[in-house]
Parts: C-alpha cells; sequence; structure tokens
C-alpha cells in the first residue's frame, strides 16, 4: 500500500499552499471575519486558478478527483480557517451539478462556479426534516413548462451571496400526482425569494447563514438537476462528498492550529526556556500529530472510495465525525499553548477554534453520523 | 447535599441582586460587549446598593456581609451570561490586597471609594514577556527619597482601561532574587506617566475593558507603596487562595446554567431528526454533564466553607481552579454539540458562554501551573 502522494497530487498541493501564502492575509481576514462579509476578490482569484471545484475537473461523473480537493481544502484551511472554508463553501452543492445536471446545466451554473463567476448555495435542510430528507415538505406544482415553488428551507450557507440555490422538493403534477422528491436549480432574481439572515455566527463568520421562503416561485422545468424523482439519490452521493470536504476543512484547520503552536512554543521563554522544552507541553504537541493524522487519514482514504466511485455513506461519516473533533480538540489546545495571547483574535488561534466549532455543530450533526456507521457496522438487527 | 447555609440577610440580598442585575445590566449586555467596555456608571450603581465589597468592615460603607455574600455576586453575574462587570474581581481579588496590606492612611483613602464604586481596581502583575513565569518582570520601580519612578509595561489587565486604582507588582532593579525585588503600589489613574492602551480584542469576555497599560517614568509618592518593600511575592502568594476559589465558582455557577438552559432547549425540540430530550445519547449526555457539575458544585462550597473557616487550603483550591475551569469548557463543548446549528449563532446564549469560558484555564495562574502547584506540595 503506497501511502505517497503521486507528482500531480503533490503540485496541486503545492499550488494551492502558494495560493493561500500569497493572498492570506492575517489581517484582512481578521476583519472579515469581525464584520461577517464574504472574501469576494479572494474567492474569485482562487476559483480563476481553479482552485474552487477541483474534484470536478474531469469530464464525467465516474471521473471525480476528490482526494485533490482534499489536498486543497488542506491547504487553505491550515494557512487560514475563515478564507479556506468560505473559499471552498461558495462552490458547495456544485457537485450535484457535476454528478447529474445536463450540459446546458453544467454551461449555466456549473462551470460559472468553478470559474469563480457564480455562487451556488444548498437549499435542502428544513425544520424538523430528518437529516436524509426523507420528508421534506418544499412543493413544487409542475404546470406545463414551469414549477411553481413553496416552501421553507434553513440554515443555508451564503445565501445572501449566493447566484442560485440548489433546493430538494417534492414535484407533483397532473400527470405525476405522486410526488417524487427532486433537485431544482433556483436563481436569486426569481421572485417570491425571501431572505432572513440568521445573524451573526459563532465561527465561519465569512460564510453568513440564512433561512429563505419561497412563495410562488416560478422555475422552469429547465431548472431540474438530473429528472423529476432523482433529488435523494443526487444528494445522497453528494452528501458523502459534503462530508470529505468539511472533513479536509476540518483536517486543515488542526494543521494551522498546530503549525501556529509550533512556532509558538519554539520561540515563547518563560522559566529560562523555551516553552516547547517541557514535557507536557511535548505530550501535547505530539497528541495534536497524532489526532491530526487520523482525521487525515479517514479522510484521504474516504476521498479515495469516491474516487473508486464508491459512495457508501460511511466513508465519509467516520472521517467527517472524527475530523471535526479532533479540530476543535486541536484548536482548543493551540489556544491554551498560546496562553493569555491565545485569547487575542490577533493571534489567530482562537479563530481556528471558533471556525472549527462551526464545523463540528452544524448540520449535520454528530449523533447522526454515529448512526450512519452504526447502520454499517451492525447491518440489519433484529429487535426481538 | 446543602453545605453553604445562607441566611435570610444573604438570600435578601440575592433578591436585590437579581433585580438590580436584570434592569440595569442584562438589557445592555449586547450592546457593551460590542464597545468593549462597560459604563463606569455602572459600577457606582453597584456600589450605591451596596454590592461591592461586602465583605469589607461597615467602617468603609459597606453592608459587613461575608464571604457567601460574594459568592452570591459571582452567581448572579454568572447568570446575566456576560463578564464585563468583573465585579469579583474588584472586590474579592483587588481590594483584599488594599483591605490586608494597607496602611491606616491608604486604606481610609480609598477603601469607601472601592465600596461606592468610585473607584474601580485593577491589579497588574502580567507583562507581554512574563506570564506564568511571573518572578521574571521587568517592570521596575525605583525607590528614591520620597518618591517611587516606575518604568515598563503589563499587559491582559482586566478593567484596565476603567481602573482608578491599580494594585502594580513591579521590582527593584537592584536586587538580584527575584523573589525579593517585587513590591506592590497603588497607583492612581491620572498619575503622569501611567497610559493605558485600548481594549484589547478577544475571543470572550468582550465587554470587558482588558488592555494593555504602559509606565513611563510614571512618579509615586513612596507613601503609595502597600506593605513592606520586597514582600510583594508573599503577599501575592498569600491572595491567590481566594482568586482561585473565586474562579471555581464562577466557573461552577456557569457550568449549572449552561446544562440547565440546554436542557430546556431540547425539550422544546420535538421533531424526528433532530437531536431531541428523548433520544438515548442525549439523556446520558445531559445527565454526564449535571453529575460532573454536581461533584464539583459539592468540592467548591466545600471549599468555599473551609476557606471561610481560615483554612489554608492552597492545594485544594488549585486543584479546584484547573478542575472546575476545565468542567465549564467541557460543558459548553458539550451542550453547543446537543444544540447543534442553533449553537453556531450568537443569539444563542451558550455561544457567549463558550467564548468567555474559554479564557478561564488560562488566567488566574494556568491550569498548568496548577498542576505545577499541587505536585510541589504533594509529591516532593
Amino acid at each position: 500500500m503506497d501511502f505517497s502522494l503521486s507528482k500531480s497530487q503533490k503540485g496541486i498541493q503545492k499550488a494551492a499552499k502558494e495560493f493561500a501564502a500569497g493572498e492570506f492575509d492575517k489581517d484582512l481576514a481578521a476583519t472579515l471575519d469581525k464584520e461577517g462579509r464574504f472574501p469576494e476578490k479572494i474567492w474569485k482569484k482562487a476559483a480563476q486558478l481553479g482552485l474552487v471545484g477541483v474534484h470536478l475537473g474531469g469530464d464525467c461523473a465516474n471521473n471525480l478527483m476528490l482526494t485533490d480537493h482534499v489536498l486543497v481544502a488542506q491547504a487553505l484551511c491550515a494557512k487560514d480557517s475563515g478564507f479556506g472554508t468560505a473559499v471552498l463553501n461558495a462552490g458547495r452543492g456544485a457537485e450535484c451539478l457535476f454528478l447529474a445536471g445536463n450540459e446546458k446545466i453544467k454551461d449555466r451554473f456549473l462551470y460559472p462556479v468553478l470559474g469563480g463567476s457564480k455562487i451556488c448555495a444548498l437549499a435542502f435542510q428544513e425544520a424538523g426534516c430528518d437529516p436524509d430528507f426523507l420528508d421534506i415538505r418544499a412543493t413544487a406544482v409542475q404546470e406545463e413548462e414551469t414549477l411553481v415553488l413553496n416552501g421553507e428551507k434553513i440554515y443555508v450557507l451564503n445565501a445572501d451571496n449566493a447566484d442560485f440555490f440548489i433546493v430538494l422538493c417534492r414535484i407533483f403534477s397532473v400527470e405525476e400526482p405522486k410526488a417524487k422528491i427532486s433537485m431544482v436549480i433556483v436563481e436569486k432574481d426569481f421572485k417570491g425569494i425571501l431572505i432572513s439572515p440568521k445573524g451573526e455566527k459563532l465561527g465561519t463568520r465569512m460564510s453568513p447563514l440564512a433561512d429563505i421562503t419561497f412563495s410562488d416561485v416560478m422555475v422552469p422545468v429547465s431548472n431540474i438537476v438530473g429528472n423529476p424523482g432523482n433529488g435523494l439519490s443526487i444528494a445522497s452521493k453528494f452528501l458523502s462528498i459534503d462530508r470529505i470536504s468539511l472533513a479536509a476543512m476540518a483536517v486543515g484547520i488542526a494543521k494551522g492550529a498546530l503549525d501556529r503552536s509550533l512556532v509558538h512554543t519554539k520561540m515563547r521563554k518563560q522559566f529560562n526556556t523555551v516553552i516547547a522544552a517541557f514535557e507536557v507541553t511535548q505530550h501535547k504537541l505530539a497528541d495534536m500529530a497524532i489526532k491530526i493524522r487520523k482525521a487525515e487519514l479517514l479522510t484521504f482514504e474516504a476521498a479515495w472510495h469516491i474516487d473508486q466511485g464508491n459512495f457508501e455513506p460511511h466513508h465519509s461519516a467516520m472521517a467527517l465525525s472524527t475530523a471535526a473533533k479532533i479540530a476543535v480538540d486541536v484548536a482548543d489546545e493551540a489556544v491554551q499553548l498560546l496562553g493569555g495571547y491565545g485569547y487575542m483574535t490577533e493571534y489567530e488561534v482562537e479563530r481556528f477554534y471558533r471556525d472549527a466549532k462551526a464545523i463540528e455543530i452544524s448540520h449535520p450533526s454528530g449523533p447522526w453520523l454515529k448512526n450512519i456507521v452504526a447502520k454499517k457496522v451492525l447491518g440489519k438487527i433484529k429487535k426481538t | 447535599m446543602e453545605i453553604l447555609k445562607f441566611s435570610e440577610n444573604h438570600l435578601a440580598f440575592e433578591k436585590r441582586l437579581k433585580i438590580f442585575l436584570d434592569q440595569e445590566v442584562v438589557p445592555h449586555i449586547e450592546q457593551w460587549e460590542k464597545e468593549k467596555i462597560i459604563p463606569k456608571t455602572i459600577w457606582k450603581k453597584m456600589g450605591e446598593q451596596g454590592f461591592l465589597c461586602p465583605g469589607l468592615p461597615t467602617e468603609y460603607g459597606s453592608i459587613g456581609g461575608d464571604f457567601l455574600h460574594s459568592v452570591i455576586v459571582t452567581k448572579q453575574l454568572a447568570r446575566t451570561n456576560h463578564n464585563g462587570l468583573a465585579a469579583f474581581l474588584h472586590s474579592d481579588i483587588v481590594v483584599p490586597y488594599i483591605e490586608s496590606y494597607g496602611s491606616v492612611k491608604q486604606r481610609e483613602k480609598y477603601l469607601p471609594g472601592c465600596v461606592t464604586g468610585d473607584i474601580i481596581t485593577a491589579v497588574a502583575m502580567t507583562e507581554p514577556d512574563a506570564g506564568s513565569d511571573l518572578a521574571s518582570m521587568t517592570t521596575t520601580a525605583v525607590e528614591n527619597g520620597s518618591e517611587v519612578v516606575i518604568n515598563g509595561a503589563k499587559t491582559f489587565i482586566s478593567n484596565g482601561v476603567n481602573c482608578d486604582l491599580l494594585v502594580l507588582a513591579a521590582r527593584d532593579p537592584e536586587e538580584k532574587d527575584p523573589h525579593k525585588a517585587v513590591s506592590l503600589y497603588l497607583i492612581e489613574d491620572g498619575t503622569p506617566g501611567f497610559k493605558k492602551g485600548n481594549p484589547l480584542e478577544k475571543m470572550g469576555w468582550k465587554s470587558q475593558d482588558t488592555a494593555e497599560l504602559f509606565f513611563i517614568d510614571c512618579r509615586i509618592p513612596k507613601a503609595n507603596r502597600l506593605g513592606r518593600k520586597g514582600q510583594g511575592f508573599k503577599m501575592l502568594m498569600a491572595k491567590l487562595q481566594q482568586e482561585r476559589l473565586i474562579c471555581s465558582v464562577s466557573a461552577v455557577y456557569f457550568s449549572e446554567n449552561m446544562v440547565e438552559w440546554t436542557t430546556r432547549f431540547l425539550k422544546t425540540k420535538r421533531n424526528k431528526g433532530e437531536i431531541t430530550i428523548n433520544s438515548q445519547a442525549t439523556r446520558f449526555a445531559l445527565v454526564e454533564m449535571a453529575t460532573e457539575v454536581k461533584i464539583s458544585k459539592v468540592f467548591m462550597e466545600k471549599l468555599v466553607q473551609e476557606h471561610m473557616a481560615g483554612k489554608n487550603i492552597i492545594v485544594e483550591t488549585s486543584m479546584g481552579k484547573y478542575f472546575s475551569t476545565d468542567l465549564v469548557k467541557r460543558t459548553a463543548l458539550r451542550c453547543l454539540e446537543l444544540i447543534g446549528d442553533f449553537g453556531s449563532l450568537e443569539k444563542c446564549p451558550v455561544a457567549r458562554t463558550w467564548r468567555d469560558s474559554r479564557v478561564t484555564s488560562i488566567f488566574a495562574g494556568t491550569n498548568e501551573v496548577m498542576k505545577e502547584i499541587i505536585a510541589r506540595f504533594t509529591l516532593s
């Protein structure tokens, strides 16, 4: 088993690292985080360099290169948790279009996202509905070539900045009275869309959240991704990819926190020694490194499965539930290692901590991920 | 399970304080968090109502209470879910230095104002290069005839901007032994050469005016030295037991509040797919947190009781400090996980509690230093 990166993988990793080193300004990050603003210029540059959706560079659904995306996500988030997550989340959902969109949809929506001229936002979640969206209530009634969409979606990331939403809804029509859960693209300028910002966030503040109400929104039938009724099958594949993408961001954040801890502990002197000389400090740093490696390997393996065409959900669930928690642990320890400075926004690690925590507690929840893994591990159980 | 016995007097005090905080403090917290400071007028209002320095002798104008009043103040402030109004810092950490080591003149001059809130205090020990290694501090105090000249800088000083009176730790540059070099001095706001920085930008405690302080040929009368020369370290060590204890008190109450809030919140979520009170994993998580908090509270109350009886409990208060602050951080992390998406919004109160609690394992002596202290006393 060869665990080393290929030449092309090393190249992508290097490109991402160099981009981040050149563009991710520490002070700008602090400002945008404080103001809750999206880094539009930096996102465009990243996209134009091909760093957004690098896994979608192939020409068909069998050609995902998720392992490349994992490397990019880690590199960007290690340099800056805010910029990294914001830039990558601007393309969150584009995978659905790659997996199931026809050429027209790809031309109008996917390529502009990859190119940095459009931002997409996912509108799947609804209040009180299952994390696997089996019981969503948003409805689109088909009248000839138009769908009339009504429904409420919650916790939509980047709703304000998005140019279009990828919405899961049930399509009814006179010919097909049995509602089929489908995926449709709703463009920002359609009438009847009400965006309600959810206010200040704890972390990943450069990507604001909002609830969206769709009231009699007219959506052309040509905006259906794939076919009516494909919604959940596309979503299920997408969610496996999405979990890995989030896991990769978390791994990157953890790496960035460790990097900063190493720099600080090797430089900071107390009691006539650099604090890196203390045994407990060394064990902490070792623990951080071990945790990161665990998360990194699980994430990479999960991405590798996707690249082989295996979308089984438990790989990505293991990766995300591990990586998200580890990022929080490692960033937390980084704050402690930096002492009083760790608590100051100027020293960055508290922001890495907040960004890691935001990823961990946002949908999908930890317990849900564990349920996915348990299902795989247990198989079918006879309750009685 | 009751260890601490609160009298009618204590309960009446608590009732008054709760009403005061609900009216005068709670409605303004969001604003103060944005402004990074609380108005001085709030300190005055607290003082007017007898909520500051409740344990001082009545001759200074205080209500003549005891440490249980301090526990009550800390408990009710925890309920407000903010840390801008650092009453326990003033009443239970800084003022005790003046009370114990001040001359008659110093006590008469400053303590009444500390009670009324006209004099807000702060203590300055930490420096940019001297945190855990306090003995390596470089701020100098040169005693020259009837005056003292101070040069240096302090950082991470709570109440730094608002303080009217500062207890400063500074060293005699001529004294080689760092443990004999430090003395404590009282410096009034407005003294030429004493400059305050702007409030520092922090992860939490946003309404607290934590700041850097600068001393450039700052001259004070020698009469402003607190206690005997070279006794600074001894004085600091003697007072740290109470400082660490009050940190435990605060941490335990914040933890308790978070578990209560999270439990109530989860009871309102009834839909499948969300984490609700009906899921077994959730119930176990809440029960585990409640258990840890209860055990920590019993320990804290026992320490309060022993402390009030005048016992030397340096080891136990160090244990309590690190244990309860690890607990409040751990509880915040776990509650946020249970709350889920809503926890990622600042409008969820646990978000602020989490950000605020993060500093508690760092200040008042890091938890690593606490473990060193315990080791030194118990493992030699």
